[in-house]
């Protein structure tokens, strides 16, 4: 039962108050690509949930044989790349012997879906806050929940910006970087503090 | 000196945007996360740029070599591997700068292995155009790079602790902007800024680098 | 104008006699009496605080619509009301900075990237006090207690008073009478300790329709139930409903703040479930929240959800007056026959003859 709650609080943190694109601003290019094509949303957000959910899995196991070590801040980046490597290989095997349709679908985003500074994120996070293994898996569910829920939201955002005389300088990508900070700002209310790097 | 014809002009032209015009934070929106959370001093500033020199301008140096031998679909890994062995020297020459430079970063230096430029610049530009110019283009990617992160740093640093470098200046401070959501502002301010002064001076319009190439793997 | 004649523009939507001018300076009589009322409780040094927050608001406005390459309309008075609500939302021994760098990220952040008056997405004093309030929280929330002359310039040596929102944060009751709240003898923000007078000047923000009542009166019901039912404080319920809708910026925010035209829902019943859920909302806030007072943070994320619940009832309206909200096809049979596409003449690019026109 506590097992549960864990799972769901650290879910909930990750997706509300630690989120990844307005606390941690991580994932901000693919933010501006899925803003423009949207219709790849859902298929790149399921591929996102797996790698990081399974990630997490398999690395888990592997960091107390890093941690030992003097490099473990550099090492322990390497470990989780070296894992992701195995993720997308592993990935691109199964669905090409055994979903072959989903394996043209997913072809052209696996290696950006992948290779991801927001996937690196969700590995590094947990390690750092000494996480167990159902807050880790909780963490990296709710991280790429909270990624569709911040495309989303900006992407609501966007459409109302639309609609305003935006100054020609402040037009695309400056525009909404400042949403962005906006936003982050509303939900810095809900933390209230700092959060660790 | 050599005469240079125009298709060597114009490649110049491209890679010396990169540091102003196409610069890769501001314009291009690619690596804003780290220096938005990073970027809090200018002590930090300078680490991520040199981190992100380190582990940017060999990728791209290496990348028309990789595409001639290993098949498409794995270069992504040759990539992946070449950022991440570069990490080990990235982590020597930064130390020197401040004893609790790796406290203050946290998990940002580290993750400057996979910035965008690496895992799609690379291969979708890189690996047409010559060393020379990848050379170049790594230069200029990094110098933009330097200064959009001091640019934010200093500022970050300046009203936010009242320090410059570690050395008090100012009494009075606001420190909420050493928080993500005014870096966001002060990036979205500075790309702005850089707006302006393109429209000022009739330069070319940013074109995205996929423009139609990212649907090829 | 675009090609069907309609004017495409953002609120403030003004169809009737007043104007951009006439509603802002609505408000800003309304907030006239509270400065007044701050003016007697701690000396000139309010309507001094109130003047720079106004003359900052205003030259930066100016000075953005400038930048973006129009002509600054003198008579727009949006950006004095923001520098007249801001001082408000602050205790009265806050230095002079404060004020200004509120101002200048109300203005500079909110305002002007979006294009200035009326494109605002967030409400500008919400922001502009939510920063502050983040960087200097021990200035922000230190009030002095009423009925002291305040230095006007330099060092503000005050006594300070602890306010009943502090009190009800750290789970103790308020140690003034609910009487002393109402009138406004209590430690507070400058403009919102005073209840009658707010009162008052919602009353009259009323009656000349600058703000509606839906919101307010949804906000007030929902966050007095949640009083109710969660008290904070040990004893009784109906005077913790007292406590906690007289204490802190709450009052002063709903008359002032929430009704904002821009930032606010369009249609009526989506202002009801707006103001439900910000009371809803403020007060998890004030639960669960690290400031005593975390008002202006649940309106700043409000404001990002507000376009929903248009849509939300724009699409349950619609189903409602349309008879029902079951699908087309839903009992089989002859109720619902399917209906023959009807074929529409093709227009034809030939000229029309003679015999054709006007026939």
């Amino acid at each position: 039962m506590t097992i549960l709650l864990s799972f769901f609080g650290a879910a909930l943190t990750a997706l509300f108050l630690e989120n990844i694109v307005f606390a941690r601003a991580l994932g901000t290019s693919w933010l501006l690509y899925m803003l423009k094509h949207p219709k790849e949303l859902v298929r790149y957000s399921v591929l996102l949930t797996i790698i990081t959910v399974v990630a997490s899995l398999i690395v888990y196991p592997l960091r107390d044989f890093i941690t030992g070590t003097g490099y473990a801040y550099v090492l322990m980046p390497i470990l989780f790349i070296v894992c992701m490597s195995a993720m997308y290989a592993l990935i691109y095997f199964v669905t090409k012997r055994f979903w072959p349709e989903v394996f043209e679908n997913i072809r052209k985003r696996l290696a950006s879906a992948t290779f991801n500074c927001a996937i690196l994120g969700s590995l590094l996070i947990p390690y750092n806050e000494g996480m167990d293994l159902a807050r880790t898996l909780g963490y990296s569910l709710g991280m790429s929940v909270g990624f569709v829920f911040a495309v989303v939201l900006i992407g609501a955002g966007m459409e109302r910006i639309a609609l305003c005389r935006v100054p020609k300088a402040f037009r695309g990508l400056p525009v909404l970087l400042i949403y962005l900070g906006l936003l982050s700002l509303a939900f810095y209310g809900l933390i209230g503090h700092q959060l660790p790097t | 000196m050599k005469k240079m014809n125009a298709a060597t002009v114009s490649l110049m032209n491209d890679s010396f945007r990169k540091i102003l015009f196409s610069n890769p934070v501001l314009v291009g929106g690619m690596v804003v996360g780290e220096i938005i959370i990073g970027a809090t001093s200018l002590q930090n500033a300078i680490a991520l740029s040199i981190t992100f020199a380190i582990v940017t301008i060999p990728v791209l140096l290496l990348a028309p070599l990789i595409a001639y031998f290993v098949p498409k679909t794995w270069r992504i890994l040759c990539y992946a591997l070449v950022s991440m062995s570069m990490l080990f020297t990235a982590q020597a020459a930064v130390a020197p700068i401040s004893p609790t430079i790796f406290d203050s970063l946290g998990i940002y230096l580290p993750l400057l292995a996979l910035n965008t430029v690496v895992v799609a610049y690379s291969r979708l530009i890189s690996e047409e155009k010559g060393v020379v110019f990848n050379l170049l283009d790594g230069i200029c990617f990094s110098l933009g790079f330097l200064i959009v992160a001091v640019l934010i740093g200093g500022i970050r640093e300046l009203f936010g602790s009242g320090t410059l470098w570690g050395y008090e200046i100012l009494q009075r401070k606001a420190s909420a902007l050493k928080l993500p959501f005014s870096g966001f502002l002060i990036a979205g301010f500075l790309a702005a800024a850089v707006e302006g002064l393109r429209i000022v001076f009739h330069a070319k319009p940013y074109e995205h680098f996929s423009g139609g190439k990212e649907d090829q793997k | 104008m675009n090609e069907h004649g309609l004017i495409l523009q953002n609120a403030p939507h003004v169809r009737t006699s007043e104007s951009l001018f006439t509603v802002m300076g609505d408000m800003i009589v309304a907030m006239a009496p509270l400065y007044v009322i701050a003016w007697f409780y701690y000396g000139p040094r309010a309507l001094l605080l109130g003047l720079t927050g106004a003359a900052t608001a205003w030259v930066l406005d100016m000075l953005s619509v400038l930048a973006c390459g129009r002509r600054p309309d003198l008579r727009d008075l949006s950006a004095v009301v923001t520098g007249l609500l801001i001082p408000l939302l602050m205790p009265a021994s806050i230095p002079y900075y404060v004020v200004v760098t509120a101002c200048i990220v109300a203005i500079l952040a909110v305002k002007f990237p979006f294009g200035g008056t009326g494109n605002n997405l967030f409400n500008p004093a919400a922001v502009g006090f939510a920063f502050t309030a983040i960087c200097w929280p021990e200035l922000v929330f230190s009030y002095p207690a009423p009925m002291q002359e305040l230095a006007v310039a330099g060092e503000v040596a005050a006594k300070t008073a602890v306010s009943p929102a502090h009190n009800l944060m750290l789970g103790a009751i308020p140690s003034l009478d609910l009487f002393d709240m109402i009138l406004g003898n209590a430690a507070g923000p400058m403009g919102a300790t005073n209840i009658l007078v707010i009162l008052a000047c919602g009353l009259y923000l009323l009656v000349r329709r600058t703000i509606g009542w839906r919101a307010p009166l949804s906000f007030l019901l929902v966050s007095g139930l949640m009083a109710m039912m969660w008290p904070r404080s040990p004893f009784g319920t109906f005077s913790s409903v007292g406590w906690e809708l007289c204490s802190g910026m709450l009052l002063f925010g709903v008359v002032f703040m929430i009704t904002e035209p821009v930032t606010s829902p369009k249609r009526g019943f989506a202002k009801v479930l707006y103001g439900a859920t910000s009371g809803a909302v403020v007060m998890l806030f004030r639960y669960f929240g690290g400031f005593e007072d975390g008002f202006v943070f649940a309106l700043i994320l409000m404001n990002v959800f507000a376009p929903l619940f248009d849509r939300v009832c724009e699409n349950v309206l619609h189903k409602i007056r349309h008879g029902t909200l079951l699908p087309k096809n839903f009992a089989p049979g002859a109720e619902n026959p399917p209906k023959e596409k009807k074929k529409l003449p093709k227009p034809s690019l030939k000229k029309k003859t003679e015999t054709e026109v006007g026939a």
